[in-house]
């Protein structure tokens, strides 16, 4: 009887928090969530609005590093970002942070208050040296933002069980989806961090997980390295579905390239990019199909890919950009991979590098005037090859090397616009309403020795340094690209310290 | 539409000359039983909303001590979301046909008024008003911040908390007119001003339309009724009641709404002031939108005019983690100059100059307050909620009163922190100061820990407050947000009325157990040596000597 009212109960009140949260998300209270690593399915790490931040805000006095917390001793997962949650303390902004002791963090973020930290109790006792050690953590994502946001979420009073409805409703898309060593997904809840349902068996122990995140109700997982045995591939499990059956696509021993795989077009196709192996889907960039897992479209080249696929729009259409090993980026189009011999690709940039570094990182970003952008982090000098209108100092190091995307006889080609400040190792950039902050990680790459990290703000027109975080990160970053959200940009560094750099509000 | 009164109409009058000027005052009209019986003719007292029983002599320090349950009236009002009864007025002397009698009137949230004999707690005339719903949803439901329109539930306890629809406004209570027949000015929940005979509920008048939203507490000054209201885009609303007309005359902030419970405050000028609650602040937008502040109106001709606002600094904060200036400022004098205190759910209270609100940049207060409570930063479970309050003691100290939720603010240094230390909500007063040629709020005392803390009244050197009991939660960690009022009906305790030393805060007298419901946005009514106070569940307890 009891469940009775309550499900006629929460039918009633799902009806009436939807439109509420129409009226107040329109006023934003809060924004800019980042709900997966990448910030979006397109994996394109692009946050489109932002309060404060803009190229004419970093100009003048105000962005700055705002606190700092020591979560941890060793590495940290990218933060991701809730930044409205009515919870049963009231309005939260959450920053929601995994670490290598299998502990998931949740920090209300303008105050820099710890509101819940669980341990996932599904962690593995010991983790695998081939795998990150880190727990994976991701939210729902739409499969494209919203307008004039960087990623869903926000909203206000009102904001409810909008979107998958796991655990009967509880925390709706508010949800916490956590992936631990031990291969468990634990779906948790937001406001305290408890499991909403018994863990979900999605993979074997000690897989190397590149990348997940939650689409709809499925959730999605890349891994590689053959790590415990685990093969390379794709994997999926349905939360909602009673069964919650484990789908799966294997590379047949090609390792899973970049940070953040797979990428979602926006008709929900998956796209993976891969790096070495005996597969016939080794050096690959290949599309999946989002229920089945079935691969339905490939490129091949013959050099390892070094980057995930980054997806963008452009002129009404899903083009896939990735990074290979042979130093240039590949534009494909994704209703033809490869073309009818899968070894033709839109375009392929000038080579940019040497040898583009495993693993570089991508972003794109569309300006103001309708321009679509490319962002590679590059290690090493740039090659003579590819000149840029603006160059902003020598590179020996690394660099951000800017594209846009530029029709020539009726295709689409990347033509070079920029390059960064000298970066030591820099890792995925993240694009604010047109500044980009680059993070020049630090990592000791081959022979060299590590640094500390260092986050840039440079002008996404011209690369020119806006801003820099200078000597206030004390140890390097380990392959974590910032976040970004609410006026706010997020560094996770490898001693498990989490810096948090922006615009001050005041309280 | 139904009416229905219990009793005939009957004639009344009254001789003495009465009116509710700017200015706080109380008419004796004439002494029972050797004992000056006193009028308490709209919520807080007065139109500067202070609080302040300046009539009291009943009830002293001395015999609070023996204060006891007289009589519980159960008027069988339907509650609609979490509301139930208003505060309770009071006309001392009244003549009714049955005779002069010692009236006390408290309105119900499902239309419905009751006038009661004060000494035996029967009803002498209660009426009833029904009537199509309003369009859109306008009469109630829902909960969001987003507009009506909602399908409603059948049942009016499930409506959503935020829009319980009905007569959610305090009477208040005129002078005689000509035939000394005492008004009494009531909104019922589909917009009608009634204005009835207090003596018989007898329309003195054929009723006509005022407002249509959520509104507050009455105001009558001089022949002007003003109402803040929290939706339908209407911040305050005013009719000359003179006017054949019956222009309603209304002023929107943009944004926000109006939650102060006594609703809106007068300042020697005639202009009404209000907290404008959650929303946007962007004097540059067209219209401007004025949330998170206190904006104050007043009349031009037949408009009403944006006379000055304070918007916090920090207002954009307060709007990300919904902790607006939500209660109903309080006006007083000090030292020959006329200021405000306002206050909200971020906990500070803000001192101000009805003259020059928040200065040039309308951002100025005089003075503000360091957080007194809401560490937590939550909107629901803390900060200061419903009303401020004021008095002045024998001595010429200025006292300011806010409510709170949850406890006192770890680094809030009070002198005087009464124990059991705040953990569920309390009152914390405040002393006027002037240092070095500046005002300041300097702490004084905060009370012993009360269930949600509610607006005070001030008598005879006590203060009267009470824990409402309130489950004020609105998000769960397990159903998350949910606004169906039932599932905080459920949690709620009971109310405690509490009396406290005025000087310092420490307890005289509580209710204990003895009110066996809590309560939602009610009010304590002090009046004649009578307590008054309701619960959810329609009842009213009176406790006296």
């Amino acid at each position: 009887m009891f469940r009775k009212q309550m499900k006629s109960r929460l039918g009633l009140i799902g009806a009436v928090v939807i439109a509420a949260a129409v009226a107040v998300s329109a006023q934003g209270r809060g924004g800019g969530a980042w709900t997966t690593v990448g910030g979006d399915a397109q994996r394109t790490s692009f946050v489109r609005a932002d309060p404060k931040i803009s190229l004419a805000a970093m100009q003048s006095p105000g962005f700055q590093f705002l606190w700092k917390r020591k979560l941890d001793n060793d590495r940290l997962t990218q933060p991701l970002l809730l930044p409205n949650i009515i919870a049963y303390k009231g309005f939260k902004a959450l920053a929601f942070v995994g670490s290598a002791s299998g502990q998931v963090y949740s920090i209300d973020y303008d105050l820099n208050r710890m509101f819940w930290q669980q341990k996932l109790a599904t962690s593995a006792p010991k983790a695998a040296a081939c795998s990150s050690g880190l727990p994976v953590l991701t939210k729902s994502t739409p499969l494209t933002p919203p307008v004039g946001r960087g990623g869903g979420g926000g909203g206000g009073r009102g904001r409810g069980a909008t979107g998958p409805q796991i655990a009967n409703g509880r925390g709706g898309n508010d949800n916490v989806f956590a992936i631990s060593t031990g291969g468990m997904v634990h779906v948790m809840n937001p406001q305290i961090g408890t499991d909403q349902v018994p863990p979900v068996k999605l993979l074997p122990p000690n897989a190397n997980v590149a990348g997940s995140i939650l689409v709809d109700t499925t959730l999605y997982a890349a891994t590689t390295g053959n790590c415990s045995g685990v093969p390379n591939g794709v994997w999926s499990v349905d939360l909602a579905s009673e069964a919650k059956a484990v789908q799966s696509y294997d590379t047949k021993g090609a390792t899973i390239a970049g940070t953040v795989p797979p990428a979602f077009g926006t008709d929900g196709t998956l796209y993976i990019a891969t790096g070495a192996g005996k597969s016939e889907v080794a050096n690959a960039v290949v599309s999946l199909d989002q229920k089945t897992l079935t691969q339905k479209d490939w490129f091949a080249t013959t050099t390892p890919f070094t980057s995930n696929p980054v997806v963008f729009q452009y002129k009404n259409k899903d083009l896939i950009v990735a990074a290979n090993k042979d130093g240039r980026l590949y534009v494909l189009d994704s209703a033809s991979l490869g073309g009818t011999d899968h070894k033709t690709p839109l375009h392929k940039s000038s080579q940019v590098s040497a040898a583009l570094e495993d693993p570089s990182g991508l972003a794109s970003w569309l300006d103001s005037a309708g321009t679509r952008w490319i962002v590679a982090s590059v290690g090493g000098p740039l090659q003579a090859e590819t000149k840029v209108a603006m160059a902003n100092g020598t590179v020996t190091a690394g660099t951000l090397v800017a594209f846009t995307v530029v029709d020539q006889n009726d295709a689409p080609t990347l033509q070079p616009q920029w390059t960064s400040r000298d970066l030591a190792s820099p890792v995925t950039p993240v694009v604010v309403n047109g500044v980009v902050f680059a993070l020049a990680s630090g990592e000791a790459k081959g022979r060299g020795r590590a640094s500390n990290a260092v986050l840039y703000a440079l002008d996404a027109a011209t690369g020119k340094e806006l801003w820099t975080s200078g000597t206030t990160i004390t140890s390097p970053v380990r392959g974590v690209g910032p976040s970004a959200g609410d006026s706010q940009v997020y560094v996770a560094a490898s001693d498990g310290t989490l810096y948090v750099f922006g615009m001050p509000m005041e309280r | 539409m139904k009416k229905w009164i219990s009793l005939a109409a009957m004639t009344a009058c009254c001789g003495l000359a009465w009116s509710t000027d700017r200015l706080p005052h109380v008419a004796t009209v004439s002494a029972q039983a050797g004992a000056a019986l006193y009028d308490w003719t709209t919520d807080g007292g007065d139109n500067q909303r202070t609080g302040w029983n300046k009539q009291e002599k009943a009830l002293t320090k001395d015999n609070v001590k023996n204060l006891k349950l007289l009589w519980k009236l159960e008027t069988k009002n339907q509650v609609r979301a979490l509301h139930s009864l208003m505060p309770v007025l009071v006309v001392g002397q009244l003549n009714t046909p049955s005779g002069v009698k010692h009236v006390g009137f408290v309105s119900g949230i499902s239309d419905n008024l009751y006038a009661f004999d004060a000494d035996t707690g029967k009803i002498i005339w209660q009426k009833h008003w029904d009537y199509e719903p309003p369009a859109g949803g306008r009469g109630g439901g829902g909960g969001g911040g987003g507009g009506g329109g909602q399908q409603q539930p059948t049942d009016p306890a499930h409506l959503g908390f935020l829009r319980p629809g009905g007569s959610s406004d305090t009477p208040v209570i005129g002078p005689p007119d000509a035939q000394g027949r005492r008004p009494i000015y009531f909104i019922t929940g589909d917009g009608m001003l009634h204005i009835l005979n207090a003596a018989t509920g007898e329309d003195l008048q054929p009723s006509y339309m005022f407002h249509l939203g959520k509104g507050w507490s009455l105001n009558l000054v001089d022949n002007v009724l003003w109402m803040a209201n929290t939706y339908a885009g209407e911040s305050i609303s005013a009719v000359k009641l003179d006017d054949p007309r019956h222009k309603i005359m209304s002023y929107n902030s943009g944004s926000g709404g109006a939650w102060g419970r006594r609703g809106a405050v007068i300042d020697s000028t005639g202009a009404a002031w209000t907290t404008t609650g959650d929303g946007i602040y962007d004097p540059t937008s067209d219209p401007p939108r004025y949330g998170n502040s206190v904006i104050g109106v007043q009349i031009v001709g037949d408009e009403l005019k944006l006379k000055d606002y304070y918007t916090p600094t920090n207002w954009d904060w307060l709007r990300k983690r919904d902790l607006d200036p939500n209660n109903t400022p309080t006006i007083f004098n000090f030292k020959g100059r006329e200021l405000m205190a306002a206050s909200g759910k971020e906990c500070r209270m803000y001192l101000l100059d009805p003259k020059s609100l928040g200065g040039a940049d309308h951002q100025t207060p005089l003075f503000k307050t360091p957080l007194f409570c809401n560490e937590e930063v939550d909107f629901q479970d803390a900060g200061s909620w419903g009303a401020l309050s004021t008095w002045e003691d024998s001595s010429g100290t200025r006292w300011v009163l806010a409510p709170f939720w949850g406890p006192a603010h770890s680094q809030a240094k009070f002198p005087i922190m009464n124990t059991p230390l705040t953990k569920d909500g309390g009152v914390a007063a405040f002393k006027v100061e002037e240092k070095n040629g500046k005002l300041e709020l300097a702490p004084a005392w905060i009370s012993r820990d009360m269930k949600r803390g509610e607006p005070v009244v001030i008598a005879n050197g006590m203060v009267f407050g009470y824990g409402s009991g309130e489950e004020t939660k609105q998000a769960w960690p397990d159903i998350g947000l949910q606004f169906d009022s039932t599932i905080r009906a459920e949690k709620g305790t009971h109310a405690t009325i509490y009396v406290l030393d005025a000087q310092t805060g420490k307890e005289l007298w509580s209710s204990g157990n003895q009110m066996h419901q809590w309560n939602h946005f009610n009010g304590i009514t002090v009046a004649n040596g009578r307590i008054y106070l309701a619960t959810y569940d329609g009842t009213l307890y009176c406790f006296g000597l």
